[in-house]
This record gives C-alpha cells, structure tokens and sequence, in this order.
C-alpha cells in the first residue's frame, strides 16, 4: 500500500515538465516508520512526503548519483525520512519499460530499503486530462515487480495544485541535481516550491 | 506582440531550449495575430513553433504551422519535406516519413541532417542498437560532427556500454580539447565503469579549465575513496575537500551539514 502526498506529487509533475523531451529521474522520500508497530503493516505502507529531482538527460552516469544520494541520505537522518522512491521518465515517449539504468538505481536504492517502490512515469498520461495518475506504481514481490496502482492513494486536491503551479511557471523555478550541481546556490530541497504550495487559497 | 516575436528571435539565435514558453506564446499570443506583419520572419517562426510544439508533444499545433508553411512552399520545399516527415514520426508514421528520407537522400546523398533525422528514427523506435549502428557509418564519413559524437556518446550510455561511451568521450575532447564539459563527462563514464585513475586525471585536467566545477571537485573525492593509493592523494584531498566546503559556505550554508556528511564519509571509506 502506498500513499503520495501533494508536495512530492507536485514536485514530481514539475519536473517532468521543466525538461519535457529528456529523461528524468529523482527519489521520493518517505516518514521512517517504526517496524515493531503493528497496526499497518508498516513494512511495507509507503507514505511518500517529499520528492528530490535528480537528474535529466543522462542518467546512466554514477559519480554524481552517489553524492546525490549521500547528501540525500543526510538530508533524512535529520527529518526522520528515508528514500522509499524511485521515479523514472524514459526519453522515449511510449516507452513506460524500466530500463538497465532504472534497474540497477533500483537495485541500490533498495540496498537501503527493500520496500521501495519504483515509480516509471507514463508520459502520454502527464499532461493530467483525464485524472492524477500519470505513473506505475511497482513493489518488489517475489522477485518481480508488481504493479501496485490499486493501492496507491493520491489526494485529490494533488492534481489541482499541479496544474496551477505549472499555470505559474513553477516548473522552471523547480531544481533538480543537476541544476545544483551546475550552480549550487540552486537548492535541491525546493523549498520555494513548498512555499507556492501554501500560497495557493485551497 | 512585438515582444513575443523578439523574445522567439532571441531563442532562435541564441539557441534557447525554451519548448514550452515558445509554446504559450504561441497559444497566447501569437495565433491570434496576422504574422503577415512580419515578412520573412513569419517562416522562421512558424518551423520554430513547429518544431517546439512537436518537443512539446503538441500534435495539433505543430500541425496547424505546417499546414501554413506547406500552403507556402508548395511540395518542392526539400525543407518542408523534412518538416512534413518530421511529423509524420511524431504521430508514428514512420514508414512514410523514412520514405520521404530515402527519396531527399537520393537527390543528394552528402545531406548531413537527413542522415540524422534517419538515425533518429530508428531512436524513435526504441531500436538502439541500430541507431548506433547507422550512426557509426555515419561518423566514419562526418568525423568531426561533434553533436553526433555526443549522441553517439548518449546512446551508449543508454545500453550502459560504458567502454565505447569513453571512446566517443576520447573524440570529443579531441576535436574541443579546452572545453571543461567534456573533460568531466569523460573523467565521470570512466568512474562509471571503475577506470579511477583516469577518472581522477580527467576531473583534475576538467579543473583546470574551470576551477568551479562542482562535478569534477566531487569526482575527485569519488575515485580516491576508490582507489588504492589514498595516502598518496591525502594533500591534494584536503584541498579540494576545503574548496567545497568554502564554496557551500558563501553560496549555500543550508546544505552545509549534508554536504560536510557526504565529504566525511567519501574519506573516511
């Protein structure tokens, strides 16, 4: 079971529409759940509260994902969050297919956190005309990827402020990895994207 | 008005990659207005439309400028032609528009970009290997084409065949040997591919061409965690590991303590 909620659906979206003919990747980030509760099972509910945009265009690099994903994971340690996520837009339009490189981010990823979900985008649903979901949600079940769109809640409220950020222009304020890594006073963590979030009246 | 059309001549000169705000001009501004106006120009701005629109997966409006340019230049345009399939691949015709190729290329079989727009078909397709195919015949001919080698470069980093990336890598810095971007994505495939020595080579030539490269400054990190020899690089560590963490303190202090953590465990792994 998993659940998203409106910052990283949004920060997600924007992504996807600052660079709409690359590849792009990024992580969801998750609240760490305490594994002896036993009211959910909490291994596997995924409650994803954040989004951090990683790279576009090439993605098949290593370096610069390590220290992506180090500084993310220091990031966390100080907010009681752990990567869950990982999300994956192919640069072939139709193409919704995890590739070699979504693999194997996938297999490190999961290296941390054996429940995260991989999320490939699906870029003719994107444009949101005909509801929220513009992705596959897939857990790892014996050893396979299982589609889990079934499970997946989005709020309703995600799709509306999506589109009205993008209304904004705020797909090109959003800075993903590769943006901060060319000038890092641009800020990964995004918070001026939160900030737009809460300036919106409903 | 005025100052959509100078902002899309700006974008055309200066080669912006700006596909969605030439979009919203368009949808705002510009399809309401007689382009008439401005002469000549109105082409130039209906194929860059056109061609944002078609980055934009904007079928419709794509179409819309190519249904005026083709009213305008008739069937014999060879660059209408290529348009015209341009669009065709974009809805998956890609019969028609390889047709219209073969025909363009026996008229004249030395046109780079219709090799190209054959190559990227095959892209399209998702047939990769046979894009890396043709564009290798290609390059045997064009040896200098530096946005072929980066493409070359690219879709072989798709299939992760990290050692021919290199090669293409090798031949870009080649032909534009003081450019710090390609020094680092050399240094970084090398990395990718665990060739650490190289790597840290290439981040510190990269380095020097442009002392502010973040990349390189972490890459040089990366590969002595990697490496065997770390003694050896301990002085030359600490600088850059000093470089960074100033730049982090002047530019963004926020991010200090994660970047701080990262550093830590890059050098003490």
């Amino acid at each position: 079971m998993s659940e998203i909620n409106t910052l990283a659906f949004v920060k997600m979206f924007l992504h996807l529409a600052k660079y709409p003919e690359l590849a792009v990747n990024g992580v969801l980030l998750s609240t760490r759940t305490d594994s002896t509760k036993d009211e959910v099972d909490s291994a596997s509910y995924l409650n994803f509260v954040d989004c951090i945009p990683l790279f576009h265009g090439v993605l098949s690099l290593s370096p610069m994902l390590e220290i992506a994903l180090s500084q993310i994971d220091a990031y966390c340690s100080t907010r009681n969050l752990t990567i869950a996520g990982y999300y994956h837009a192919n640069e072939n339009f139709s193409d919704t297919n995890p590739n070699l490189t979504a693999a194997r981010i996938m297999e490190k990823v999961r290296e941390n956190n054996p429940n995260a979900a991989l999320i490939m985008i699906d870029n003719t649903l994107v444009d949101l005309d005909d509801g929220s979901r513009f992705y596959n949600v897939f857990l790892w079940n014996d050893k396979a990827w299982k589609n889990t769109n079934d499970s997946h809640i989005v709020g309703d409220e995600s799709r509306l402020c999506a589109l009205s950020l993008l209304k904004r222009n705020q797909h090109r304020q959003l800075v993903d990895f590769d943006n901060h890594l060319d000038s890092i006073s641009n800020d990964w963590r995004n918070p001026h994207i939160q900030n737009e979030l809460q300036s919106i009246p409903f | 008005m005025q100052s959509a059309i100078e902002k899309l001549r700006k974008y055309r000169e200066e080669n912006y990659r700006s596909h969605d705000e030439v979009i919203e001009l368009w949808k705002t501004v510009l399809s309401k207005h007689n382009l008439s106006s401005l002469g000549d120009e109105k082409w130039l701005v209906l194929e860059q439309v056109f061609k944002c629109a078609l980055h934009c997966s904007q079928q419709s409006i794509a179409f819309e400028c190519l249904e005026q340019l083709k009213k305008e230049f008739k069937s014999t345009s060879h660059r209408v032609s290529v348009l015209n399939a341009m669009y065709d691949e974009s809805i998956g015709d890609y019969e028609k528009a390889e047709q219209v190729y073969s025909t363009l290329l026996k008229d004249n079989e030395t046109d780079a970009t219709i090799h190209k727009r054959k190559i990227c078909l095959l892209k399209e397709q998702n047939k990769i290997r046979d894009a890396i195919n043709e564009l290798n015949t290609y390059l045997e001919l064009y040896q200098v084409d530096q946005e072929a080698w980066g493409e070359l470069c690219e879709l072989y980093l798709l299939e992760h065949d990290y050692a021919k990336a290199a090669f293409c890598a090798e031949e870009l810095i080649l032909i534009n040997p003081h450019n710090h971007l390609n020094h680092e994505r050399y240094a970084s495939i090398c990395y990718s591919y665990d060739k650490y020595e190289f790597a840290r080579a290439y981040y510190f030539s990269t380095i020097k061409f442009n002392p502010n490269n973040m990349r390189a400054l972490y890459g040089i990190l990366l590969t002595s965690a990697n490496m065997k020899s770390r003694s050896a690089n301990e002085n030359s560590n600490k600088i850059i590991k000093e470089q960074i963490l100033q730049k982090y303190k002047e530019s963004m202090p926020d991010l200090l303590p994660f970047v701080e953590k990262t550093l830590q465990n890059l050098i003490s792994s």
